[in-house]
């Protein structure tokens, strides 16, 4: 199994320093076509993908968190964290409030 | 509701019998679901502490990174960096939670493990920024793999909790009261019957009475 990092070039190549594979993109399309081959390649276990990236590719982001492998995980980049507010509500809705 | 049943002792049976079935069903939905949401809640609590974690670790990360960045000419840390030392070995399993699968990952490190041996270039060409980094991405990455574990984890359970919910409630609002209202349509029905039957007697009692005085 292997762990894929996607995101921009910083990131990419510091998780490269910690031993995990990624690919660097620069625009939503490249992101998308990264995150695709990903998905495909069989042996992917868990996605890294930055949070900046994955809100541009926000709907694609989320059909792939619907299948159970692999796991896709949104990470902060270098900018820092952005809010994350999907898991948020869903844990209210789910709990009721 | 309407009840469409032919009223007789055996429909009668039948109906308590299904009642009896929904209720304990339902008693057994129950306390699943409180049980996946009691561990949906530690669940919760625990990614909220590891997002934090590692939201602050990675920060921390990258801005080593950048002063690195800034500190030093960038081919010579592209060359510092071109041959990454550490290789990770990643596996998956899953693991059952009430009968919902979730991941479990475990992993580890391929060649070299020993603290020192993560840089892959000498001390003497680079800064020690770069050092803080990677040794800060190293020691986040584990933290950042139960994560997604984690993650992944509230999400299959939620939708677990969903599913369980809907039918707690369909059982409990729709198909219970509907079976209670059916016996009792049948109870009363052939209570009804039985009244019916008794006067019929009777009267015919007494017509046979008054012919024989």
């Amino acid at each position: 199994m292997n762990i894929i990092v996607i995101g921009d070039r910083d990131t990419v190549t510091g998780f490269r320093l910690a031993g995990v594979e990624g690919w660097h993109v620069d625009t939503p399309q490249e992101a998308g076509a990264a995150l695709e081959k990903a998905l495909a390649a069989r042996d992917t276990g868990l996605i890294l993908i930055t949070q900046r990236w994955s809100a541009a590719i926000r709907s694609e982001v989320e059909v792939a968190r619907r299948r159970i492998m692999p796991v896709v995980v949104e990470i902060p980049d270098r900018r820092g964290p952005m809010d994350e507010v999907s898991l948020t509500r869903k844990v209210h809705s789910i709990i009721g409030i | 509701m309407e009840v469409r049943v032919s009223p007789t002792r055996m429909q009668l049976l039948r109906t308590r019998k299904r009642l009896a079935v929904a209720v304990r069903g339902h008693k057994l939905l129950k306390d699943k679901r409180d049980e996946l949401m009691k561990k949906f809640l530690a669940l919760v609590r625990r990614n909220k502490e590891l997002r934090e974690e590692v939201e602050e670790k990675l920060g921390k990360a990258f801005k080593s990174f950048l002063m690195a960045r800034a500190v030093m000419p960038p081919e010579v840390i592209e060359e510092a960096i071109m041959y990454p030392k550490r290789v990770l070995e990643f596996d998956a399993t899953s693991v059952n939670i009430l009968s919902v699968k979730v991941p479990k990952f475990s992993w580890a490190e391929k060649g070299e493990a020993q603290e020192s041996e993560i840089y892959p270039y000498g001390p003497a060409a680079t800064a020690s920024e770069l050092d803080f980094a990677i040794g800060s991405l190293a020691e986040v990455l584990p933290k950042m793999i139960e994560l997604a574990e984690v993650e992944k984890s509230v999400e299959l359970l939620s939708a677990e909790i969903e599913k369980t919910r809907r039918r707690v409630n369909a059982l409990e609002y729709v198909l219970i009261p509907q079976l209670e209202e059916t016996a009792r349509y049948i109870t009363m029905k052939l209570d009804e019957m039985e009244r019916g039957n008794l006067t019929r007697l009777m009267k015919v009692k007494e017509i046979v009475r008054e012919r024989g005085a």
